[in-house]
C-alpha cells in the first residue's frame, strides 16, 4: 500500500477561540497505480487532507503511514517521505526561488542528499517529464510564460521522483490549452506507472481521468468509488457543492424523460454511446419487423 | 449613473483601430498586444471575452478605462477620449475594472471601510459615501459581512466585495478580468449571479473577460481574440457553432455545447445552436 | 484561517472603548512624558491612579493586562536587579563584592514599575481601539502638519494597507514555507551563512508575491479612482463626545498633579 491514512482526525490552533476540526476520523488508503480523484467544496478538508499524505502535516489523532513509515514516529525520516510522495500545491508557480531553471530544478533532488551527478540526471529527466527543452535551463524561473512556469515547478517535484504524485488544482488559473497540456502530462505520468491523487474542482476532468473518486465533505469522507457510480449520484452531489459531469447530467435527465438509457456515462465518449444505442433501439422499436427485445441488446 | 452623452444608438465605450505595444526585453523589440482593434460596448449589454493567454484581452480591458492609453487609433468612453487627461477621473467614474486576483485589490482592512475608498477618492462627503457604500454592499449581498476583515471571506465573497467597491462609483460599464479564474464552482456561480442581475436590475453593461466557457454562453456578444486582433464576434450561439474554428484558435466548447457537437459527429441529428442542458435534452426528446 | 490582528484588539463597549481615538493618541503621549517627570514615591502614587483609573475603565479582565506583560519580564529582572546592585546605601544583603543596598532596591523597584505602568497604559491604547480607528486618529492629529508637507493621508493609506496585508502575507509565508518543504527543505541548519542560504528558497518567493501584489494592487487603486491623498475625503468621520471631555480632564489633572509635585520637591 503506498499510503494508509487510519482513523485520522486533524484540529487547525487547539485550545484557541480560532480551533476548527478540518478531518474527522478519515480513513483511506491509496494503492499503488490508483488514479485517485479528490473532491469536495472549499473547506471540506482536502488540502489538509493531502498535506497529511507527505507528512507536513501530521495527524491529531489516528496514524498515517507512507510505505509503511509512520509520520507521527519520531525517527522517521520525514525527508524520506518526502521524496516518496510528491506534493505540488495550488499555483506551484508562486514557490519558485533559483536564479535559473536547473537550479530550481536541483533544489529537491539536492536537499535529498544525491550526488551532482545523480541531481544533473534527474533535472534533465524532469524537465523532459513536464515536456520543455533543455535550453530552458539557464532561463530565469520568472521569465517563463505562465503555463511553462507551472511545469517547471512540477518538474521541481519531479525531479525527486516521487512514486506517488500529489496535485492541488493543477490546472487552475490556466487557459484552455494550458489546462489541456497539463492534464496530458499528467495523464502521461500516470500511464508510465506513476500513482496519482487529483484535487480538482472540475467534475469533467476528474471524470476523464480518475479511475476512484473520493468525496471529502466536512472533514469526512461521504463517497469513495469508481467514477462511473460516483457521478450517477449527482443529486447528493449537488447537495454537498459539486456538480455532476454534463454527461452524467444528460443521460439521467434522459433516463428521468424514460429513455432506455443506463444512464451509467460519466464523459462526453460514454454519453453519446448511451444516446446512439438508445435510438437506435427506438428506430426498431418503431418499425414493426424490429424485435422488442433487441431494444436493450445494444447497451 | 453616469450622465448620457451620446446618442442612444451610439456604443457607449467605442475602441477605433487601436494598437498597442509593450516595451520589450532590453535591447529586443516591442511586444505587439493588440493591432488596430476595433471593440465596442452598448449600455445594458453583456459582452464576453474570450482569447487564450497572451491574445490580447487584459490589454483591452485596460484601455477601456484609461488604465493604458492607446498608441494608435482612439478609445471613447461615453463620447470622452481616453487620452485627454482632463477626462481621466470622468472615464474611472463610467467605467469600474473587477481584476482577477481577489486579494490584491481590496485595499482595506475591514468590508464596508474597502466599498468606501473609490468614493473617498472622488472627495465626496461622509454621508453620500455611506449611501453609496450602503447601496454597493446590498447590491452584492454583503451587507450582513460589513465589518468583517477581508482575509476572512470566501473567495467568492472577496469577488464581491470588489465588485462592490467598483459599483460605489456607480459606473454604467463594468469591466471583469478574469474574475472567476481563482475561484472554486460556488465562488463561480456567486460572482456569475451577482453580475447577472446587476446588469438585469441596474442595467449596467457587462465586458466578462473569462476561459469559461460557459460564463460566455450566457453573453449577448461573445468577442473572440488571437495575437492581438478580433477574429470571431456573435452571439454564444454562432460563435459556439464554430467548433472547428475555436478548437483552432485552442479554446475549449461549453461543456454542454461540447456533448452537442460530439453527438452531432455521431451521426444524432441535434439542432445546431445548444447552448444549455435543458435544450440538449428537449431536443434529444423531440427527436424520439 | 490565522486571525492574527495587530495590536490584539480586544472588543467591547466600554468607556475608554468609546473614547475617541485622537483622544485616546495623545492621553497615552502625555501619559509616558509625565511619567518620566515623576521622581518622588508620592508622585508614583498619581501614576500609578491614574493607570489603575484607566485600566477600570477599559472593562479588560486585569488577567488579560497582566498577561500583557511578560513580553517585558526579562527587561524589568535586569532593571531591578541593576539598580539594586549598582545603588550605593545600606547595605541590606552582600554576597562577596555584590551588595544589595535599600536605596537600590527602593529605586530599582520604582523603574520596574514606571515601566509596567507604561506598557499598561500603551496596551489600553491599542486593547480599546481597532488599528483602522487608530490609523484614522493618528491621520486626523498629523493632518495640520500636511501643510508642512508632511503626507498624512498617504501615511495613513499605507498603514491601512499594511493592516490589510499582513494576515495575506502571514498565509503566504506558510504556504511558501510547506511548498518547500514539500521538496525536502531543511530549514534548521548549522551556521549564520548556511541558515541564510537555507531561507532563500522562502524568502524569494514571498518577496516576488510582495511585489506582484504591491503593483497589482496600485492598478487596483488606480482603477477606482486614487489620486493621492489631497481632496480625498472619509466615510468615518471621527467625533468627540462626552467622554473626550471626561478623558481630557481627567489627563489634565494628572499632569497638573505630577507638576505640583514636581514644584513642591524643587
Amino acid at each position: 500500500m503506498s499510503i494508509e491514512l487510519e482513523h485520522v482526525s486533524y484540529v487547525y490552533n487547539p485550545g484557541t477561540p480560532a480551533q476548527w476540526q478540518a478531518l474527522r476520523d478519515v480513513s483511506l488508503t491509496i494503492r499503488p497505480g490508483e488514479f485517485v480523484g479528490l473532491i469536495g467544496a472549499t473547506g471540506s478538508g482536502k488540502s489538509t487532507l493531502v498535506q497529511h499524505m507527505n507528512g507536513l502535516l501530521r495527524p491529531t489523532s489516528g496514524r498515517v503511514r507512507v510505505f509503511g513509515m509512520d509520520t507521527s514516529d519520531p525517527r522517521t525520516d520525514l525527508t524520506r517521505v518526502r521524496q516518496r510522495v510528491g506534493l505540488v500545491f495550488q499555483y506551484p508557480e508562486h514557490q519558485l526561488f533559483a536564479a535559473t531553471v536547473a537550479e530550481e530544478l536541483a533544489y529537491g533532488p539536492t536537499n535529498l542528499g544525491l550526488a551532482p551527478e545523480e541531481v544533473q540526471r534527474r533535472v534533465r529527466w524532469a524537465l523532459r517529464a513536464v515536456g520543455l527543452g533543455e535550453e530552458l535551463l539557464t532561463r530565469s524561473p520568472f521569465s517563463l510564460s505562465g503555463g511553462q512556469a507551472r511545469r517547471v515547478a512540477l518538474a521541481g517535484v519531479l525531479a525527486m521522483r516521487p512514486d506517488v504524485l500529489v496535485l492541488d488544482e493543477p490546472a487552475a488559473g490556466l487557459d484552455p490549452l494550458g489546462r489541456r497540456e497539463i492534464l496530458d502530462l499528467i495523464r502521461n505520468l500516470h500511464r508510465e506507472g506513476m500513482t496519482i491523487v487529483l484535487v480538482s474542482h472540475s467534475m469533467e476532468d476528474v471524470a476523464e481521468l480518475a479511475t476512484r473518486v473520493v468525496v471529502l465533505d466536512q472533514g469526512r469522507v461521504v463517497m469513495d468509488g469508481p467514477p462511473r457510480e460516483l457521478f450517477r449520484r449527482h443529486r447528493e452531489l449537488a447537495a454537498l457543492g459539486l456538480a455532476a459531469p454534463v454527461a452524467a447530467q444528460l443521460v439521467d435527465a434522459l433516463k428521468a424523460r424514460g429513455w432506455p438509457v443506463p444512464g451509467q456515462a460519466v464523459t462526453i465518449r460514454e454519453a453519446v454511446a448511451e444516446v446512439t444505442a438508445a435510438l437506435a433501439a427506438r428506430r426498431r422499436e418503431r418499425r414493426p419487423e424490429g424485435g422488442r427485445e433487441g431494444g436493450r441488446a445494444g447497451v | 449613473m453616469a450622465s448620457r452623452r451620446g446618442e442612444p444608438s451610439e456604443p457607449y465605450i467605442l475602441v477605433r483601430d487601436v494598437t498597442y505595444r509593450y516595451p520589450g526585453p532590453p535591447g529586443g523589440e516591442p511586444v505587439l498586444a493588440l493591432d488596430r482593434v476595433g471593440f465596442r460596448v452598448y449600455r445594458g449589454e453583456f459582452v464576453a471575452v474570450l482569447g487564450r493567454n497572451g491574445s490580447g484581452k487584459s490589454t483591452l480591458a485596460r484601455l477601456l478605462n484609461a488604465l493604458l492609453l492607446p498608441q494608435e487609433g482612439e478609445v471613447r468612453v461615453d463620447g470622452l477620449d481616453t487620452r485627454d487627461p482632463a477626462n481621466l477621473w470622468a472615464i474611472r467614474d463610467r467605467v469600474g475594472m473587477v481584476f482577477q486576483n481577489p486579494d490584491n485589490q481590496i485595499v482595506a482592512a475591514v468590508v464596508e471601510e474597502d466599498v468606501a475608498f473609490g468614493p473617498e477618492n472622488q472627495g465626496l462627503p461622509p454621508e453620500e459615501i455611506r449611501r453609496r457604500v450602503e447601496e454597493a454592499l446590498a447590491a452584492v449581498g454583503l451587507t450582513a459581512l460589513r465589518d468583517r476583515p477581508p482575509h476572512l471571506l470566501s473567495g467568492g465573497q472577496k469577488q464581491r466585495l470588489a465588485i462592490a467597491g467598483a459599483l460605489a462609483l456607480r459606473p454604467a460599464c463594468l469591466v471583469l478580468d478574469e474574475p472567476t479564474a481563482m475561484l472554486d464552482p460556488r465562488g463561480r456561480a456567486e460572482v456569475m449571479a451577482t453580475v447577472t442581475r446587476l446588469r438585469e436590475e441596474a442595467g449596467v453593461a457587462v465586458v466578462l473577460i473569462t476561459h469559461f466557457m460557459d460564463e460566455a454562453a450566457r453573453a449577448d456578444r461573445v468577442v473572440v481574440m488571437d495575437r492581438g486582433r478580433v477574429v470571431l464576434e456573435g452571439s454564444p450561439r454562432e460563435i459556439f457553432a464554430q467548433a472547428d474554428r475555436l478548437r483552432a484558435l485552442h479554446l475549449d466548447l461549453p461543456p454542454v455545447v461540447a456533448l452537442a457537437a460530439e453527438l452531432r459527429a455521431a451521426g444524432v441529428p441535434v439542432p445546431p445552436g445548444i447552448l444549455t442542458l435543458d435544450e440538449l435534452v428537449e431536443a434529444l426528446c423531440r427527436l424520439s | 484561517m490565522f486571525n492574527i490582528t495587530l495590536g490584539q484588539y480586544y472588543p467591547g463597549r466600554s468607556f475608554l472603548h468609546q473614547v475617541d481615538p485622537r483622544t485616546k493618541i495623545l492621553a497615552t503621549l502625555v501619559y509616558s512624558v509625565f511619567i518620566f517627570l515623576v521622581k518622588e514615591p508620592e508622585g508614583f502614587y498619581l501614576v500609578a491612579g491614574f493607570a489603575l483609573l484607566a485600566m477600570a475603565a477599559s472593562r479588560i479582565p486585569p488577567l488579560t493586562l497582566i498577561r500583557g506583560l511578560r513580553p517585558i519580564l526579562i527587561f524589568l529582572v535586569i532593571t531591578l536587579a541593576f539598580n539594586a546592585f549598582m545603588t550605593p546605601g545600606e547595605t541590606l544583603w552582600g554576597w562577596g563584592p555584590f551588595r544589595v543596598t535599600r536605596e537600590g532596591l527602593a529605586f530599582g523597584g520604582l523603574m520596574a514599575l514606571r515601566l509596567v505602568l507604561l506598557v499598561l497604559v500603551t496596551s489600553l491604547l491599542t486593547l480599546t481601539t481597532t488599528p483602522i480607528a487608530l490609523t484614522d486618529g493618528l491621520e486626523r492629529l498629523l493632518r495640520p502638519f500636511q501643510r508642512l508637507g508632511l503626507p498624512a493621508a498617504e501615511l495613513a493609506l499605507m498603514m491601512t494597507i499594511a493592516l490589510r496585508f499582513v494576515p495575506t502575507l502571514f498565509d503566504e509565508a506558510q504556504r511558501i514555507l510547506r511548498a518547500q518543504q514539500a521538496r525536502g527543505a531543511r530549514l534548521r541548519v548549522r551556521g549564520p551563512l548556511a541558515q541564510m542560504q537555507a531561507l532563500l528558497p522562502i524568502l524569494v518567493p514571498l518577496f516576488v508575491a510582495a511585489f506582484r501584489r504591491a503593483d497589482e494592487l496600485a492598478v487596483a487603486m488606480e482603477a477606482r479612482g486614487y489620486r493621492g491623498g489631497r481632496g480625498r475625503t472619509r466615510m468615518r468621520e471621527l467625533r468627540y463626545t462626552w467622554r473626550d471631555g471626561v478623558t481630557a480632564l481627567a489627563v489634565a489633572a494628572f499632569a497638573a498633579g505630577v507638576v505640583y509635585l514636581r514644584l513642591l520637591a524643587g
